[in-house]
């Protein structure tokens, strides 16, 4: 089941690690769940092979060597696998291996860990696919025996048992390591120049800690893996010698990869970097092996791949032959500076005179304890160079010339091209001090002492300067000063007239400020005090009048059928209670008016309402106001005042008399309101049923509740009625609202 | 009529007007009986332990015990109490808080008075009723951000048209305290100035007068 997953392309394509981590972690504890072929192993992605899934595979073990301490690749059906240590020699390539161990993610391709094995028999080397230099440089055949085309270029002998051979393919360097019985056959040089069919196993070389490539090798596992197709066609050490200056010119019988030979005095040694050599023709750069130690001035012969670095040509994977002792060198060129910069002098020994501009010194880059490297930068015809040489003296030690000298060097020059491969400049290569000869010391008065001179009598000059100012300015103050303070005095005159002025613009803008946030908050209670009364006033009048009228309609047409006298007496309530309604809400309209007015007050309201019930008639209604009036709020003045409203009217109504007193009498506990009349006056029962006093006197007594009152009906047939509604003024309780003009 | 034992209801409002309509409408339907009317919160509860009826028709908005504190009272020492509420408030607010307190159901009194006897009916049946338009105001709730209990306090200063350093006085928090919270109190409800921010809050029956 685990090898179906794992090869599934869902997995393969798996970004989810943890995912796949943990499904895989549980299925991977089952016993019998084993990694069973090469390719298994390869397709775990890193996560998954950290595991350390059960592998077992059978195999051909395809290479090894002594060096590996029992490691080795192997190749099944599927593909192949790198096996880790095991404690043991390994096994031979051809032998066949059942490998049992468990899955590492390696680090590259993911490899057999803790690998036990035994050999059950042997096989033939599994086929090598052949495949390009892209793939091969990919890296991604890590393991697999693969077949590769290539030019030889170079043969080493490093170990007893291996060869390894440079290779080169459409540009790209590789190695080829080839495994051979230990000092028997050793890998004829012959070989060099050969295009060759290299069959073996893949194998990439790693960056430990980032797990990426670095580059790819191929092992070989015999001699018999390197297959020549096409040997070198000349003998490249018999045939004509090249002039130095051919080399990487068009010549029409160039013969692609075929080795060139040329010949040439040492003119200097480069250490990694080559020898230059020179002939009547010119310079060049030799690159390979060198059979001994060279001198300078020593005669040699090269043969080698004519190829270019730095868009210059060089003499590649060369074998140098010395064919004479050093005699003396040739002598330096004299070329313009035109002429080294153009290039045609690389690799030559020239020698030119100029100024010396600057010295810089490095430790060498080699790490050895003493020695350093020398820069100079020269400079002639206004054009700036620069020359090195490595120096056995300590960092710090004079060297026998200065900056500003008038100097000749003598030494290699390399010449140097820029980004589009055209040689625009140069620098020299000295062999040492000794290459550079004073013609001239630096005059005494250096750039360097003329600029300190020139430095001390300028500051020199600002002191005096300085100081003459600073004099004659302390004579000008004391003129000034006296000018000046007779100024200040008026100025400072001036200032505080117009400061003050300003503070007391400040303030009168202030004040208004103030007044007009206070006079917003006022408005904004006033606004909120307005609503909630109108709210409240539209639920308790309003909207429960027209619920029950509502509720005594559906009442009324329920009984329709059934009881039509009963359903009469509801139609009736109805129209009573719409009546009241109606009345309630034209008293609320006239008061929300008369609270339009600036100076509102409960008494005035009072009186206004009496005004306008009595408009036109004999009645005579007296409002009276006594003790000290305390704030209320808006809900408990609405409230008192409909009461007041309600039984004024009732008053007029019923009462059949022509005199009303109202008064409004305030105490430091609570306020009481009182309309008396002196009429007829009625008995409480007479009002029980549902009329519109009824209405009147209940609505009247349920107002008084809401504000946390109580309301008194005294009434008698005879003395006349008198409705008392009174309301606590706790002082732990004070007003909600404040009225904005209290009476 | 001839139902052996009627549904003994028992009237909860403190407008007189609502209760005399209520009765009548109660009186012509067969198996009801109101037994009992109460004109505040209070009494309310009082009636209810009195006559311990088969269901309330409660008012919402009642003087001295408002009906949610009657219902959280009655529900408290009568668990299996029946309570229907009215009210002529859609406000969400209190629709949510009366269901919290244990209210079965909720008729607005806007609604046909038809309606109330199906209401009253499928209470008894123990469902829950709830009209379309309260249980629409009820979900727009949920999308709510609710106020927090030191901002509903602010909200009640300033329906009371306190300024804001008076609202600190009360709370006893910094004026720049106030400020904060009536940014908040404006960003949730929402509501562009405080005026506003008392009406949406009346309407919605977060707060009441």
């Amino acid at each position: 089941m685990i090898r179906n997953l794992i090869r599934s392309s869902a997995w393969q394509g798996c970004r989810h690690g943890w995912l796949v981590l943990c499904c895989v972690g549980s299925l991977a504890r089952a016993d019998e769940q084993v990694l069973s072929c090469a390719r298994d192993v390869l397709n775990l992605p890193a996560e998954v092979a950290t595991l350390g899934l059960p592998v077992r595979v059978r195999g051909v073990v395809t290479y090894t060597e002594q060096s590996w301490a029992g490691q080795f690749f192997m190749q099944d059906a599927t593909a192949g696998v790198f096996v880790g240590h095991s404690g043991r020699e390994a096994p031979q390539p051809g032998q066949v291996v059942d490998v049992s161990g468990t899955s590492h993610p390696g680090a590259f391709a993911p490899y057999i860990k803790n690998p036990r094995w035994s050999v059950v028999g042997s096989a033939p080397l599994p086929d090598a696919r052949e495949i390009s230099m892209e793939r091969f440089a990919s890296g991604i055949d890590d393991g697999q025996r693969v077949e590769v085309r290539g030019r030889v270029r170079r043969v080493l002998a490093e170990k007893v048992d291996r060869s390894t051979l440079i290779l080169s393919s459409g540009g790209q360097r590789f190695e080829v390591m080839v495994r051979r019985p230990a000092h028997e056959v050793e890998v004829p040089d012959s070989w060099v120049g050969a295009l060759v069919r290299v069959r073996g196993v893949l194998a990439a070389e790693y960056q430990l800690h980032r797990r990426g490539l670095a580059m790819v090798r191929v092992f070989a596992a015999s001699p018999d893996d390197v297959i020549i197709e096409q040997p070198e066609e000349i003998n490249p050490f018999k045939c004509e010698l090249l002039p130095l200056a051919r080399v990487g010119q068009y010549r029409r019988d160039l013969a692609p990869g075929q080795r060139s030979r040329v010949r040439g005095v040492v003119v200097a040694l480069l250490g990694n970097d080559g020898l230059a050599i020179e002939d009547d023709s010119g310079g060049l750069i030799i690159k390979g092996t060198v059979p001994e130690p060279l001198v300078p001035g020593d005669s040699i012969e090269a043969v080698g791949f004519e190829g270019l670095e730095n868009f210059l040509p060089v003499l590649q994977d060369a074998t140098v032959t010395r064919l004479d002792q050093a005699r003396a060198l040739p002598a330096a060129k004299q070329p313009s500076l035109e002429e080294l910069a153009s290039g045609q002098f690389h690799a030559c020994r020239v020698s030119l005179t100029a100024e010396l501009i600057e010295i810089s010194g490095r430790p060498a880059p080699d790490g050895s304890d003493h020695g350093r490297e020398i820069g100079l930068i020269v400079q002639r015809d206004g054009k700036i160079f620069k020359a090195d040489f490595a120096d056995a003296g300590a960092e710090k030690d004079e060297l026998p010339f200065a900056p500003g000298s008038r100097v000749e060097l003598t030494g290699l020059c390399l010449a140097e091209a820029n980004r589009l491969g055209r040689v625009d400049s140069f620098r020299l290569h000295l062999t040492g001090a000794q290459a550079v000869r004073v013609i001239q010391q630096p005059p005494w008065l250096s750039r360097r002492r003329l600029g300190l001179a020139l430095l001390a009598t300028l500051a020199g000059m600002t002191l005096c300067g300085g100081w003459i100012l600073a004099f004659s300015r302390k004579n000008r103050r004391l003129h000034a000063e006296i000018q000046e303070r007779a100024k200040l005095t008026a100025e400072l005159e001036h200032a505080k007239k117009q400061l003050s002025q300003r503070f007391e613009e400040r303030t009168a803008e202030l004040k208004l400020q103030i007044s007009a946030r206070k006079e917003s908050e006022v408005r904004f209670k006033a606004v909120i005090g307005e609503r909630t009364r109108l709210a409240q006033e539209l639920h308790d009048g309003l909207q429960q009048g027209l619920t029950g009228v509502a509720l005594q309609l559906d009442t009324a047409s329920r009984l329709r059928e059934r009881a039509p006298e009963q359903s009469q007496h509801h139609l009736e309530l109805a129209r009573t209670l719409m009546r009241q309604t109606h009345v309630d809400l034209r008293s609320s309209v006239w008061n929300l008016r008369s609270r339009s007015q600036e100076d509102f007050s409960l008494v005035e309201a009072l009186r206004q309402s009496a005004d306008r019930f009595t408009e036109g008639t004999a009645w005579v209604v007296e409002v009276r106001q006594t003790g000290e009036p305390q704030p209320l709020s808006e809900l408990q003045e609405e409230n008192l005042l409909r009461i007041g409203q309600e039984a004024l009217t009732n008053a007029i109504k019923h009462s059949q008399c022509a005199r009303i007193e109202i008064q409004l009498e305030f105490a430091p506990s609570g306020l009481a309101l009182r309309i008396q009349d002196f009429g007829i006056g009625f008995a409480p029962a007479q009002v029980d049923g549902p009329t519109e006093g009824h209405f009147g006197l209940t609505g009247m007594a349920e107002r008084a509740q809401r504000i946390g009152g109580a309301l008194a009906i005294h009434s008698q047939p005879g003395p006349g009625t008198r409705i008392e509604a009174t309301l606590p003024l706790g002082s732990n309780e004070p007003p909600q609202v404040t009225p904005a003009n209290p009476p | 009529m001839n139902d052996p034992s009627p549904i003994r209801i028992l009237l909860a409002d403190d407008h007189s007007v609502v209760r005399m309509g209520l009765a009548a409408l109660m009186s012509t339907e067969p198996g009801f009986a109101v037994v009992g009317q109460a004109a505040d919160g209070s009494e309310a509860v009082t009636q209810y332990r009195l006559l311990q009826p088969d269901i309330v028709l409660m008012d919402l908005l009642m003087p001295i015990k408002s009906g949610v504190a009657a219902v959280t009272e009655i529900h408290t020492e009568f668990p299996r109490a029946k309570i229907l509420m009215l009210s002529t408030s859609d406000g969400d607010d209190d629709v949510y808080r009366a269901l919290q307190a244990g209210a079965a159901g909720y008729v607005l009194k806007s609604s046909p008075g038809e309606l109330l006897i199906p209401a009253i009916r499928a209470v008894m049946r123990g469902e829950k009723w709830i009209p379309p338009e309260v249980a629409r105001s009820l979900a727009n709730r949920m999308l709510r951000e609710a106020l927090s209990p030191r901002e509903l306090q602010v909200l009640n200063e300033l329906a009371c048209g306190g300024s804001n350093k008076e609202i600190a006085v009360a709370l006893n928090i910094t004026e720049h305290t106030v400020k904060a919270h009536l940014k908040n109190i404006l960003a949730k409800l929402p509501a562009r100035d405080r005026t506003e921010a008392v009406t949406v809050a009346l309407h919605r029956g977060i707060i009441h007068l």
